[in-house]
């Protein structure tokens, strides 16, 4: 599988405090990577560096070997970023929601049509589509949410903790529509702190903490790396990396 | 089409639907004219009647509150949460603030030429062939104060400070520019202080070119205006923080 994306040296600095430090990994072209990491451990920073949300101090962000700089638009055009707060318009429809969200990309009406379709039919909303999301409960914000995000049809899809507080119906629907999209060609970089859903939907992690890059290594690979050391599943070999202190301060 | 033309539109609509552009600059003008009209009627002598006076001076200063509202449609996609959307979709940092400076320009120019145009049927005022010329002047302090409004509400998080902060010059600037009662002075100093306000130079722009027929300082009150605005355009776009426009702080929205 080639390189879709690659981060090179990506450092961030706010002040004096170092946030993003030489951060250096490549998705392969197809893939879902789990982005791990505890509070403040820089995935965010990492996301708004790559999504151009925030400049970064130093580093090179290519897609296909090619600096993004040099052409940004095409490259938020292959882009998806599903935020982790509900980024939609509560006065308008679910499907105006969409609708206006893929115009953005420049699609025209009979092109956007299909496409609003399509979206609303991954993430089960299809049915609800004249309703407004002020109405919605929060699994399905959440799924409207994704939809806003790939109706584009983005090659790369960044989902930052898109499951957070909704039923197990929601999530396991969510789950299915990245593995979805996944088959039908979107490479996806998968932020969570749920680690049974790592361990499910990703093939590669990468653990960060403290901006700097901790493990970037297949799923099976860091099983067997720390299995010697008594860790036996994702959970504990996650706070054997980064500790047990608490990080609230962090995220603050 | 492009992304940009999808945001212009898609604003536009925002602005035609929201109660602020109805509130500031359809209902508050009319209702300022009938009420200042009817208590001051017969005080402007034969000429003019008080109705005429208020209307053709309410309107520019209810165009003046389109700062307010166009600050706040400079803030919309931070309260409503969708501005990183627009900040990840491929569209360029001027073209949101473009798009944003023309929706507001247009949907409260159009409030304001509709405002005028009932006035004039229904208050007799004398424009003639004056009516394009005042609606050229109106749409340029639109154009002005919208650029104003979307330059500071894009800096700015909170919209209740900035509304308060805006408030205060605004109603100054009325009322040193006769807004709400007709001013004159001999003193030098007072006339020197009464054309710092913007409004003192539209609202005699406007009575010299309807009564006196001489609409050159109306066509250079105008020229300065659309200056000022391109040149508030012009800071907008370089002063665009995707910081601010991403963060914004309204209790009365509440997700």
């Amino acid at each position: 599988m080639q390189n879709i994306l690659e981060i090179r040296n990506l450092s961030k600095r706010y002040g004096e405090k170092s946030v993003v430090e030489d951060l250096s990994f490549q998705l392969k072209e197809g893939e879902i990577l789990g982005f791990l990491g505890p509070n403040g451990a820089g995935k965010s920073t990492t996301i708004s560096l790559i999504t151009a949300i925030q400049e970064k101090d130093a580093g090179k962000i290519l897609l296909y070997g090619k600096e993004t700089e040099r052409n940004m638009q095409e490259f938020k055009r292959s882009l998806g970023v599903v935020p982790q707060e509900i980024a939609l318009y509560e006065d308008l429809s679910a499907y105006d929601n969409v609708d206006f969200f893929c115009s953005l990309y420049g699609y025209k009406k009979k092109i956007r049509k299909e496409r609003v379709q399509k979206a609303l039919e991954q993430v089960g909303l299809w049915e609800h589509r004249n309703e407004t999301p002020n109405k919605f409960s929060g699994g399905m914000k959440r799924r409207l949410n994704i939809a806003c995000s790939i109706a584009h049809t983005p090659k790369i899809l960044i989902m930052d903790e898109p499951t957070v507080g909704i039923d197990p119906q929601s999530r396991n629907h969510i789950l299915e529509t990245i593995r979805v999209l996944n088959e039908s060609g979107t490479t996806v970089i998968y932020v969570s702190h749920y680690m049974e859903e790592i361990e499910s939907l990703c093939g590669r992690i990468i653990l960060m903490d403290h901006g700097t890059l901790m493990e970037d290594i297949g799923k099976d690979a860091l099983k067997d790396k720390y299995q010697p050391l008594g860790l036996n599943n994702l959970e504990e070999i996650f706070l054997y990396l980064t500790g047990t202190e608490l990080r609230d301060k962090e995220e603050a | 089409m492009n992304g940009s033309y999808h945001m212009f539109t898609f604003d536009f609509k925002r602005r035609i639907k929201s109660s602020f552009t109805y509130g500031y600059h359809l209902i508050f003008p009319v209702i300022m004219i009938l009420l200042l009209g009817l208590l001051l009627s017969g005080q402007f002598g034969e000429r003019l009647s008080s109705f005429q006076y208020y209307a053709l001076v309410m309107l520019p200063f209810c165009t003046t509150l389109a700062m307010i509202t166009s600050a706040y449609a400079g803030k919309d996609e931070a309260y409503q949460k969708t501005a990183y959307r627009f900040l990840i979709a491929p569209i360029k940092e001027k073209d949101i603030v473009i798009a944003k400076i023309l929706s507001c320009t247009i949907s409260f120019g159009m409030c304001n030429i509709l405002v005028l145009v009932i006035s004039w049927i229904i208050f007799s005022i004398p424009m003639g062939s004056s009516v394009l010329e005042i609606i050229l002047l109106l749409v340029s302090e639109t154009f002005c104060v919208c650029a104003i409004g979307i330059y500071i509400g894009l800096g700015m998080k909170n919209f209740i400070i900035l509304k308060n902060f805006l408030n205060i010059p605004i109603f100054i600037c009325a009322i040193i520019g006769g807004s709400f009662y007709p001013i004159g002075t001999s003193n030098s100093v007072l006339e020197v202080v009464f054309h710092l306000s913007p409004l003192t130079w539209v609202n005699r722009s406007i009575f010299l070119c309807i009564y006196d027929n001489h609409s050159e300082i109306l066509w250079i009150t105008s020229f300065i205006l659309l200056a000022i605005g391109g040149l508030f355009t012009f800071a907008g776009v370089r002063s665009f923080q995707k910081e601010e426009f991403l963060h914004g702080d309204l209790l009365r929205i509440q997700k």
